[in-house]
């Protein structure tokens, strides 16, 4: 459900990153707001494009990008004369894609987390080294004669030397040249940036298009799993797979299963939960499963304070909602939640058993249902 | 003894004075609305009047390049061919228009080109440092003229507009400060739009000598050179004076 | 496709393509070269996507065709090669794979479709004319020493090229000029306008771009086509392509800060007046490298002073008429400045000690430098 494990996700290997995916889907209102901009004349230099994870931000920014670079030098562009464009759409044939999805692009730069190959994940901050090419390279004419690109991928994650680096290009951007930048969490970004910013901001997926999305992309994920993955999901196309590549729903299942008992566990399948949990270290079961129960019971406390339960993932959550809330007061209920996420973080930076851990959060459920 | 230091070239730098780089804010946005107004004015002038560094040339450069109009100046207007003025684009920016005041040729001369402008269905902005009430011209109708046509003042600039003039002035030099280096530049420098192209110019000429970035660092050496340099010359009217005599210089090299 | 080539054509051509491909590059399509055979020639390209260099070389094409393989293992493999091999290059159908036979190695690389490869050299430059090698070469020999490497001033971290007129002495001539400047010293080098370089605009030239066309420049035959837009430019050797991108600002107005009133004049011999000002410096401070200039009626006294090291001085005899007068420079400008000058003499024209002065070749008015004084 990290985007790391997405970033990780065999879909990757399968050519469906967002340099090289020619669709999008669901996300029509942002990329007539992006077309409207374009047509007006008056394009914003500066785009920040926020929202969840794994629900197109960047499927979006190159999709632009390609259809900004397609325009040639001539100003007509391939869209038929001064006739206003109607789609960012570019087909994956044409010249412009090929270039922008082998990352041969001489007129787009794209700047984002390296990987820590020592630690084979990416890493925490992108590069101030990388941030700083973006000067020089709007500071060159344009190879194919038209605009330059530069995309800022997890924008939210400069440091302070490369926000100033960014800055200074924000403040005063060249001529034709544009920068999308992309973020998971545009609010923890600096004021300054954002304010030089037009803000664009995708929203969730429905069901339904994760549903489609999943049926498109992921054949292999069982038919009958795709609803209820999109709901876990919350209309995130990226974290459905995520969760579906990490067994996800089946870890989701068992949870509830066993939360089911509330408010007595049976304690043999609570300690084989612990185990299925534990039983390797380096497969992400352990890290899927505690993120899916404290992500768990913040719905449950939402719901409790909303007054309606959500629609069900599987069968019997609105039962088991029911029977705690009863038990217990939603102050209560935030206390555990906050209590168990306690003890999942510590767990990691003490590295403590892991099993108990579980156990812990589980005994810890038990006696505020009781 | 200091050590040896290297003067650098003077390369100057382009003066953008287009529309689009004209900042509004709050202290220039009633003088802003009046010349959008054109030329629905009420009356054949306009009065636009601030301190030093306001940014009235710029404005009368903006609108000047939607009126066409012609520029003369109030100390020479007596020397200028009147109708001649009017004839190209029938408007006409006057500089330093307060200056007519206590000469009676120069008053005259105004007042000719208020009534030819009339007549003629033309505009004066006149830009001007003291408001029209205290301009003591002796002529009446000249007075009541002036008096009767709108007049609208600018203010020494706020927080928001100097930043902006300071990117611009930055931006002339094709030099691209981080934030950090305007934002100390605000809170320390003489709040002024001369003040702003003293500090770019002087910044620009220090980072060029030492091929050093522009950086908080370098503007605080820069800030701290100015303030000793103005303590130096600032007997009375000396400061007046050589920024004159700079003027002229410049003049003579163009 | 499917061809065969001498391997040290084939070795000098990657050589020289392969220089510009950056080692560590994560993007795989940047550390390919492009191959393309047709009509009995190959040609490689490669790019870092500011600049692209195309090389075509005789080969004995079977089949035509193209793909890109990675430069660096191509490189090194070719190297490797014993001398006077024949080298077959061989594209499988899908394009996916190259295979290089010589003798009895033969190696297989896994190869990128052409259409990935960046796209530097498409889109008609409106304008050509063509120079010199020598020329070119003292276009550029004598302005690259003055590019600016500091990169806040971007603009100036290349040479202008562009097409001006040459007023002096009631001449008034059309030329080509390069001019370059660090903000210290500026140098201005024209040479006769080329036929069809009117109505060239005025362009910056990246000093890596610079430095690339420079090593190629002494390889190249007579003739050098230059070709250009607002965007890009174009040099084309005999067999070598060079096209880069421009460096995308406003070159300041240069003509301001050349003096037309400097009244004082002092001519030297470049060489001996070199070699002193070098002798000298040797004891001005790591940090300025002052040295100053004392002139008086035919004399020049070099010195220079340090707290640390001491004090030198030396004299020269020159040919100067007028009052005596004071001034500091950067020795190292001065060097710069004099090596440049390949005539006998060397002609200083000052004003004062704080206003920059025109240094030019005595016998050549197609150079001209600005340089700016030191306070000492």
């Amino acid at each position: 459900m990290s985007k790391a494990r997405a970033a990780a996700d065999p879909a990757a290997d399968e050519g469906l990153t967002p340099r090289r995916n020619p669709d999008l889907t669901g996300q029509d209102e942002a990329e007539r707001l992006l077309l409207e901009a374009w047509n007006s004349g008056r394009l914003p230099h500066a785009w920040l494009i926020g929202g969840a994870p794994g629900i197109g931000k960047a499927t979006l920014a190159y999709r632009f990008a390609r259809f900004v670079l397609a325009q040639d030098a001539d100003g007509d562009g391939l869209f038929g004369g001064s006739a206003p464009a109607t789609s960012l759409h570019l087909s994956a044939n044409h010249p412009a894609f090929r270039r922008v999805a082998s990352g041969g692009h001489a007129d787009l730069l794209t700047v984002e987390r390296q990987r820590d190959d020592k630690r084979n994940r990416l890493k925490r901050d992108i590069a101030v080294d990388d941030v700083r090419k973006i000067g020089p390279f709007l500071h060159r004419t344009s190879a194919e004669g038209g605009w330059r690109v530069a995309v800022i991928d997890g924008a939210d994650r400069m440091n302070v030397s490369g926000l100033n680096a960014i800055l200074k290009i924000l403040e005063e951007p060249p001529n034709k040249a544009l920068l999308l930048l992309v973020s998971d969490n545009p609010g923890g970004m600096l004021p300054t940036i954002r304010s030089r910013c037009r803000k664009l901001a995708l929203k969730a997926l429905s069901e339904d298009t994760v549903v489609k999305l999943l049926m498109e992309h992921r054949p292999d994920i069982p038919a009958d799993d795709r609803p209820a993955l999109a709901r876990l999901s919350e209309g995130s196309v990226g974290h459905a797979i995520g969760l579906a590549d990490a067994g996800g729903l089946e870890l989701y299942r068992a949870m509830i299963g066993l939360l089911s008992g509330l408010p007595r566990l049976d304690i043999a399948a609570a300690h084989a939960f612990g185990d299925t949990l534990t039983r390797k270290t380096d497969d992400g079961v352990y890290e899927t499963a505690t993120e899916l129960l404290v992500w768990w019971l913040a719905r449950f406390a939402r719901a409790l304070a909303r007054g309606a339960w959500p629609a069900e993932v599987v069968p019997g959550e609105a039962a088991l909602m029911t029977r705690m809330a009863n038990a217990r007061s939603l102050e209560r209920w935030v206390e555990v939640w906050e209590k168990v996420q306690r003890l999942f973080a510590r767990a990691e930076s003490a590295n403590l058993d892991r099993k108990q851990v579980v156990l812990n959060a589980l005994a810890a459920l038990e006696a505020a249902a009781s | 003894m200091n050590a040896p230091a290297q003067i650098p070239l003077d390369l100057g730098h382009r003066t953008a004075m287009g529309c689009e780089d004209f900042l509004v804010a709050s202290s220039n946005a009633d003088a802003v609305a009046w010349l959008d107004r054109w030329p629905a004015w009420p009356a054949p002038a306009l009065t636009v009047y601030g301190p030093a560094g306001c940014g009235k040339t710029h404005l009368g450069h903006v609108w000047r390049t939607r009126s066409r109009a012609v520029i003369a100046n109030g100390e020479t207007l007596d020397q200028a061919d009147l109708p001649g003025l009017l004839a190209s684009a029938n408007a006409v920016v006057v500089e330093d228009a307060d200056r007519v005041a206590g000469k009676p040729a120069r008053e005259e001369a105004l007042f000719h080109l208020y009534n030819l402008a009339r007549e003629q269905n033309g505009h004066l902005l006149l830009l001007s440092r003291k408001a029209p009430s205290r301009w003591r011209a002796r002529l009446a109708d000249l007075r009541s003229r002036i008096k009767g046509a709108p007049a609208v003042e600018v203010d020494a600039p706020d927080d928001a507009l100097l930043a902006a003039v300071l990117v611009k002035l930055f931006a002339d030099r094709q030099l691209r400060p981080g934030l950090e280096v305007i934002t100390y530049l605000l809170t320390r420098m003489e709040r002024s739009l001369d003040a702003a192209r003293r500090v770019v110019a002087a910044l620009d000429h220090a980072s060029l000598a030492a091929h050093r970035r522009v950086t908080v660092p370098l503007a605080r050496e820069v800030l701290a050179a100015l303030e000793q340099h103005t303590g130096e010359s600032d007997h009375g009217s000396g400061n007046r004076r050589s920024s004159r005599a700079r003027l002229r210089g410049q003049q003579g090299v163009g | 496709m499917n061809i065969t080539i001498e391997r040290a054509a084939l070795l000098r051509s990657l050589g020289h393509v392969q220089s510009v491909v950056e080692r560590r590059n994560t993007i795989p399509i940047l550390s390919n070269v492009l191959l393309r055979a047709k009509d009995g020639e190959l040609s490689l390209a490669a790019t870092d996507m500011d600049l692209e260099i195309v090389e075509s070389v005789p080969a004995s094409v079977t089949r035509p065709g193209g793909t890109t393989a990675p430069a660096h293992t191509l490189y090194d493999i070719v190297r490797k090669l014993p001398d006077g091999s024949q080298v077959e290059l061989d594209i499988s159908g899908d394009g996916a794979l190259l295979t290089l036979r010589s003798g009895r190695s033969q190696f297989r690389l896994s190869c990128l479709p052409v259409d990935d490869f960046p796209q530097l050299s498409g889109g008609e430059l409106k304008h050509s004319f063509a120079v010199s090698a020598a020329d070119l070469r003292g276009l550029v020999d004598r302005t690259r020493f003055a590019i600016s490497t500091e990169e806040t001033r971007y603009y100036l971290n290349g040479i202008y090229l562009h097409a001006a007129r040459a007023k002096s002495g009631g001449t008034d001539l059309p030329v080509l000029r390069a001019v370059a400047t660090d903000g210290h010293r500026l140098a201005r080098v024209e040479m006769p306008l080329p036929e069809g370089a009117d109505g060239i605009p005025g362009v910056i030239v990246p000093r890596k771009t610079v430095n690339e066309i420079r090593k190629l420049i002494d390889e190249a035959a007579d003739r050098i086509q230059i070709s250009m837009s607002e965007n890009k430019i174009r040099f084309g050797f005999d067999s070598v392509v060079v096209t880069s991108k421009l460096i995308d600002g406003t070159f300041p107005d240069y003509e301001r800060v050349i003096p037309v009133g400097n009244d004082k004049v002092m001519e030297v011999d470049a060489k001996l007046f070199a070699a002193a000002v070098d002798r000298v410096a040797t004891i001005s401070t790591e940090k300025s490298r002052a040295v100053k200039l004392s002139l008086t009626r035919g004399t020049l006294t070099l010195s220079a002073t340090s707290p640390e090291a001491g004090s030198a001085t030396e004299e020269l005899e020159v040919s100067y008429q007028d009052g005596p007068m004071e001034i500091g420079f950067n020795s190292r400008y001065l060097l710069d400045i004099t090596q440049q000058i390949e005539g006998e003499g060397a002609r200083f024209t000052l004003a004062d000690a704080a206003s920059p002065t025109i240094i030019r070749d005595v016998v050549d008015s197609t150079a001209l430098y600005v340089l700016m004084p030191m306070r000492v």
